[in-house]
């Protein structure tokens, strides 16, 4: 060897001697159980904004539920253990948060008036003082109402104050209704400045120590829509607001706080990365898309939170979020259900399973009268090849998917035996309301076979079909779903073809919006524990789902089931209404309009010490509530 | 020329590439044989034995064990070394040829046509492959053929540049102007003078190229676009590991076939590209005869 | 060689008859090749616009709207109207352009803020990673090719190309998984994934710590604090790592071919003959001009840095461009495609530039006329 080469060899070797000297140094040991103080939760999962009238994710939810309150909140159970659960939650019962009492008619809360309109007084609570050191106060809350309702982002929550409390979706709606015109330009500014008169100042008034909203007719599910959880009615700091540069709460200048950013920018809402609520926590610092910092409240009108300091990291790399969780660097973490496996059983883990959700979370939709122009999706257009545009008109077709679904194997082994089989569309745990008794598809493939020949006058079963499933991507149960469709349908003729496509969502929205998708699969998360809330997108004719299965759904749902869901509405009898939801679950039933798929039971990972965690199915995530929690071991 | 191609077949290295690649030619002929498929119509597709997340490892009905959905290993490893080679061969043959023209010409004609056309490559060079690939294929749809049309779209302008460099080079020599002087075409000195005597260093990079377009490919599967979901393909089989590579608590290694079947396939495939190529250069680059000689 | 020869200019036709001095014309060279950048750029963003338009209205939509439940009670033309997403393609790019100018590059959903903003934020992560990947790739690929070049042809020479070339076939991906499962995974925890740990986190995120560059190795060693700088430096190991080694292979051999190459010529001949040792004869007369390729590949390094990112700030859950930028194509973030456009273009003209000048520099044979 050259000296030149020797001495090149030289200069690596020692080069590599020093690099392990710094590497053993730096070398530890496995990390011990972590600072008692600090909470670390990591998922996926990016958070919008912080701004509670113009949040409508489910990261954003999380974050606005430990640091803002609402008027009401739900019962909490906590879970013990690994599979034992103690009851204590509920969704339909209130407890008081910010409110001193739950309205009711007994108390006298709840009156009804002469106009068929109704009445909910909430008593404020007092001594509760905001992160800033402001005193809650009724107007406060008046305030924070009104902002949501003219705030009203395209795509945004207001809604959900907006229709119970002025009888109009959205308070663009209202102004052209005042102002007598098609279009929201041509209202004059007097015309504005009249809606805001007429109908959000006196939907909520202060009266005294209390606050007052006056509905125009009754709406059942109203103080659902108040409870802690629903991030779109957390009470703000009025003031405060007005001193970030929010809305001055006047009639004449509503307007140019109305849609910030038009709802695509949500940095343009003043309260987009600030937070000043009655929260156990406070925020200290938000990094959009990285992680979210909180520090307890120490001045909490009840008593302060356990931990110190509770921070929510988001790590989208399955594996590297894992391998945090397992070191111990994270105590909570989000595990999709394929992967449990990986994580159950290691020592200092502790899983919770059977938790119950509230969701339809996917199901699979049929398109009645699917169109058939420029759509790859339905092959030729015609019998063979392709289908027809009337292909899942026939109920007799819509039943034979329902039977062909292999759901005990879906749960099985997709759902790692933490599913549960569900008619639809109302959720197997919204009681009353769901009707256990219902009979619910099994998997059949000779009366799907059946079926599939009396089909169309058998003129199907001849000629056999071609089609493809589209499935939105990032979720390997939705894949999974329609393979086994795939699969199953195959089977029973080799005349019958299906291709199974994942495209993403704007594709998706796209194939939506222009009815073309023949069978899709997504999925519906709870706003609030209603029937109402799941039987309007699955049922009505301008549903978001149904208005878009094609005009023989839209013409069902016209007929038989927008009758049925204003009913449901009109009263505020649990048991009249039970009948109602009843009935709408049989026609669902019957008339196979989609198929039910299995769903998922909550789960929760966490590492053995962390305590009383608190549950409830209507918490953003099942973790999201940090407020009772605690780390450490009982004894 | 004989004398180069014993050396080729003596040099270690490229001896190990050439018998790599003659085995993988081997395994995609051999496929429908030692992996029948399932539905005739549809060879591409990899059988699936079950709903489950969980990979199975090697052992009765699958020699290399399952990935994530119980897509059959060995299954997506034969039929993927078809994929392979047509991902290759049609992604360096066909951006090869582009860029060969669009470097001929610009390099032979000079002037206003090569500022033109440079600044071209420029503003192809300028949008970064993967993200364009990206979006191009989910614009397209996400299929094989939309990701080849990705990856050609945006990866001529190397050898554009390659081949103008070295014609550039050419061009000053004799036997050009003297072509020129007996009155030749344009067209004819092109292709009879310029381009034999400049193509060469092309070709090894395209011989090179082979390998890594597969890796890039690849690349495009694990980032969730490319051949589609359950497609016989080199990089869907790794992405379906990316899960499961880290094993479980207690036993790192636990779903190693998962990861290092299909992980070995790829870096072979492009290691003996690799190897032939390089072996290439070293031999027929003239200016490194002599001495120790090869 | 093809590496290097390709980046030789052509002479201007009009600098031919120029008589001025090497450094004029330098500059006029160098104001030349400025000039032509805008022109880059509206062609790439031309090309960018271009492909997002094969997106129909409805697709483009599905940037504001991003789960089903905000479709309802939405009138979905009302929207189109509102974002202008049925306006004519020349008014939408004009009205791109003339936000660009006002340096307004819109909202970026992907990442859930202004696109300016977050360019700002991820920037400073990316250009750490880069450049502590520059050094092991630039010293490993020189010194690995010298010693490769030098023993040329003897059992060193073949396992370094052996070990680049393996190198260079392994997907960055699988072997950025696989080292972190060797090195975080459970036997040792030494190199975890992300950028900083919980307790350097809170330190560099407190208010005694001053945040000079955004990159936390140099912010903590200015702020003289070595326990975050142990700490960064912990996590940058393995990411630079995976970006570094597929170059590395790159690198080995374009110097190595380049050195075998220039040792041969005539004036090292000469310079052996005269009996000067090898290494000076290495040192001085072959080193410098085999440096030119080198040069050659740094250039094509910042070009391409974007896509090297990509997978390593995937795997090591870095939040930096590479990262957005996958979210950003997946989503069709518009703004942010054009953005990334932008930086690119700008990225790869300069550095072409200065590749070209630092390249006329190192060899004097190359001149403008």
């Amino acid at each position: 060897m050259s000296s030149t080469s020797k001495k090149s060899l030289i200069f690596g070797l020692s080069f590599v001697l020093i690099f392990s000297l710094m590497i053993v140094g730096f070398a530890q040991d496995k990390p011990e159980v972590k600072n008692p103080n600090l909470l670390n939760v990591v998922t996926s999962g990016t958070a919008n904004t912080l701004d509670p009238a113009y949040t409508y994710d489910t990261a954003s939810g999380t974050i606005i539920q430990n640091v803002y309150e609402n008027l009401l909140r739900y019962p909490y159970g906590t879970v013990d253990g690994n599979e034992k659960k103690t009851e204590g939650y509920s969704v339909s019962s209130f407890e008081p948060l910010l409110a001193a009492k739950v309205p009711s008619k007994d108390n006298g809360l709840i009156r009804e008036t002469a106009g068929g309109g109704v009445i909910y007084e909430f008593p404020i609570r007092q001594g509760v003082t905001f992160h800033n050191g402001n005193k809650l106060t009724p107007e406060d809350v008046e305030y924070s109402f009104e902002r949501t309702m003219i705030q009203d982002r395209s795509g945004g929550p207001s809604w959900m104050i907006l229709q119970p409390l002025t009888g109009y979706g959205s308070i663009k709606s209202i102004v052209k209704a005042v102002a007598g015109v098609d279009e929201f330009a041509d209202a004059t500014s007097e015309d504005r400045v009249a809606a805001f008169n007429s109908f959000i100042d006196p939907a909520v008034e202060t009266k005294g120590n209390s606050v007052v909203f006056k509905l125009p007719k009754s709406y059942p599910p109203f103080l659902n829509i108040l409870t802690h959880g629903s991030a779109w009615s957390a009470i703000m700091d009025k003031e405060w607001v007005i001193e970030q540069g929010g809305w001055p709460g006047t009639a004449d200048t509503w307007v140019e706080y109305h849609n910030p950013g038009g709802g695509s920018a949500a940095e343009d809402s003043v309260l987009y990365d600030v937070m000043n609520g009655t929260g156990p926590f406070k925020l200290e610092r938000w990094d959009p898309g990285t992680e979210v910092v909180f520090s307890r409240n120490d001045n909490y009108w009840r008593e302060p939170a356990k931990v110190k300091r509770f921070i929510i990291q988001k790590i989208d790399e399955w594996g590297t979020r894992r391998l945090k969780f397992i070191n111990g660097e994270a105590d909570i973490c989000y595990v999709p259900l394929q992967y449990l496996g990986q994580v159950e059983g290691t020592e200092g883990v502790k899983v919770q399973k059977h938790l119950p959700t509230i969701q339809m979370n996917p199901a699979a939709f049929f398109t009645q009268d699917v169109i058939v122009e420029n759509n790859d999706l339905v092959g030729s257009g015609t019998w063979g090849d392709g289908i027809p545009s009337n292909f899942f008109n026939d109920v007799k077709v819509r039943k034979a998917f329902n039977y062909a679904f292999e759901y005990d194997a879906f749960i099985e082994q997709v759902l790692q035996g933490l599913g549960y089989k569900t008619n639809g569309p109302v959720p197997k745990n919204m009681q009353p309301y769901y009707n256990d008794d219902l009979e619910l598809y099994s998997h059949d493939l000779d009366k799907a076979e059946q079926l599939l020949k009396e089909a169309h006058g058998g003129e199907l079963w001849e000629k056999g079909f071609t089609f493809t499933i589209l499935y939105n991507t990032g979720n390997e149960s939705r894949k999974t779903a329609s393979n086994i469709f795939e699969a199953n349908i195959e089977k029973i003729n080799p005349n019958f073809e299906i291709k199974v496509r994942g495209v993403d969502w704007s594709t998706y929205l796209d194939q939506m919006i222009g009815t073309k998708m023949p069978l899709f699969i997504i999925g519906w998360l709870a706003d609030f524990p209603d029937p109402h809330n799941f039987v309007t997108p699955f049922m009505a004719s301008d549903g978001t789902f149904s208005g878009w299965q094609g005009e023989g759904m839209v013409e069902m749902a016209k007929e038989q089931f927008d009758p049925l869901i204003e009913q449901g509405m009109a009263t505020v009898d649990v048991e009249k209404r039970k009948k109602t939801y009843y009935e709408l679950q049989k026609l669902a039933h019957d008339l196979a309009i989609d198929v039910w798929l299995p769903q998922a039971e909550g789960t929760r990972i966490l590492r053995s010490w962390v305590q009383d965690v608190p549950f409830n199915p209507m918490f953003a995530n099942s973790w999201s509530y940090a407020y009772p929690i605690w780390k450490g071991y009982e004894d | 020329m004989k004398r180069k191609l014993i050396k080729l077949l003596t040099n270690p290295l490229s001896v190990v590439g050439l018998a790599l690649i003659f085995f993988f030619v081997g395994v995609a002929i051999a496929a429908p044989w030692i992996a029948p498929p399932e539905d005739p119509d549809e060879p591409y597709r990899v059988p699936r034995d079950g709903w489950s997340s969980t990979p199975k490892p090697p052992g009765e009905g699958h020699i290399f064990g399952t990935t994530q959905g119980q897509y059959d290993i060995f299954y997506g490893v034969v039929w993927g070394t078809r994929t392979a080679f047509r991902v290759s061969l049609m992604v360096v043959g066909l951006s090869s040829i582009i860029g060969i023209i669009v470097g001929t010409l610009a390099a032979y004609y000079g002037g206003a046509v090569d500022s033109v056309l440079m600044r071209i490559v420029d503003v192809f060079y300028s949008i970064p492959y993967l993200v364009a690939a990206m979006v191009l294929t989910t614009i397209l749809g996400r299929s094989l053929t939309n990701a080849l049309i990705a990856l050609i779209v945006f990866g001529w302008m190397g050898y554009a540049r390659l081949i103008r460099g070295n014609i550039l080079s050419v061009k000053e020599e004799e036997y050009v102007s003297s072509a020129n002087a007996v009155g030749a075409t344009d067209f004819r000195i092109i292709f009879r003078h310029i381009l034999p005597n400049s193509i060469f260093p092309v070709v090894v990079q395209a011989s090179m190229n082979m390998g890594t377009i597969v890796i890039t490919a690849a690349t495009l599967s694990f980032l969730g676009v490319g051949a589609p979901s359950g497609y016989a393909d080199w990089g869907q089989m790794i992405s379906f590991a990316r899960n499961w590579i880290l094993g479980i608590q207690g036993n790192t290694f636990q779903y190693w076939y998962t990861v290092v079947i299909p992980g070995a396939s790829i870096t072979l495939f492009c290691l003996s590209w690799n190897l032939v190529g390089d072996a290439f250069r070293d031999i027929m680059d003239p200016k490194l005869q002599g001495g120790g000689g090869m | 060689m093809g590496w290097v020869r390709e980046s030789i200019p052509d002479p201007p036709f009009y600098l031919i008859f120029w008589e001025g001095t090497r450094a004029e014309i330098m500059l006029a060279y160098t104001t030349r090749r400025v000039l032509v950048l805008p022109f880059v750029l509206l062609g790439i963003l031309l090309i960018i616009f271009g492909m997002l338009q094969l997106l129909s209205a409805n697709q483009r939509l599905s940037t504001f709207i991003s789960s089903p439940a905000e479709l309802k009670n939405t009138d979905i033309e009302v929207l189109k109207e509102e974002y202008g997403l049925n306006d004519p393609i020349w008014v939408r790019f004009g009205r791109w352009l003339d936000d660009v100018v006002h340096l307004r590059f819109g909202w970026s959903e992907s990442a859930k803020m202004t696109a300016k903003r977050a360019f700002l934020r991820f920037f400073p992560v990316s250009i750490e990673l880069a450049l502590w990947s520059a050094l092991p790739i630039i010293l490993g690929g020189i010194w690995l090719g010298t010693v490769a070049a030098v023993n040329h042809n003897n059992v060193v020479d073949h396992i370094t190309r052996l070990f680049a070339i393996v190198g260079w076939s392994l997907p960055s991906f699988v072997a950025g998984l696989l080292l972190l499962m060797v090195f975080y995974g459970g036997i040792v925890t030494w190199f975890p994934p992300g950028r900083l740990g919980l307790e350097a986190s809170e330190i560099v995120h407190s208010a005694q710590f001053v945040r000079y560059t955004q990159l936390n190795t140099i912010d903590a060693l200015l702020n003289w604090n070595w326990f975050v700088f142990t700490d960064a430096v912990r996590h940058i190991i393995l990411p630079a790592i995976v970006m570094s080694y597929v170059r590395w292979a790159m690198l080995l051999r374009i110097m190595r071919s380049s050195l075998l190459e220039t040792l041969r010529k005539d004036y090292v001949q000469t310079a052996r003959a005269k009996g000067l040792k090898e290494n000076v004869v290495i040192k001085k007369h072959a080193r410098r001009n085999a440096l030119i390729p080198v040069v050659t590949v740094a250039g094509i390094y910042v070009a391409f840095l974007i896509n090297g990112l990509v997978i390593t700030e995937t795997i090591f859950d870095w939040h930096g461009l590479g990262r957005w930028a996958v979210t950003a194509a997946q989503q069709f973030d518009t703004s942010t495609l054009m953005l990334f456009a932008l930086f690119n273009g700008v990225l790869l003209v300069l550095a072409n530039l200065v590749v070209d000048l630092i390249y006329a520099y190192l060899d004097p044979r190359v001149t403008y006329d």
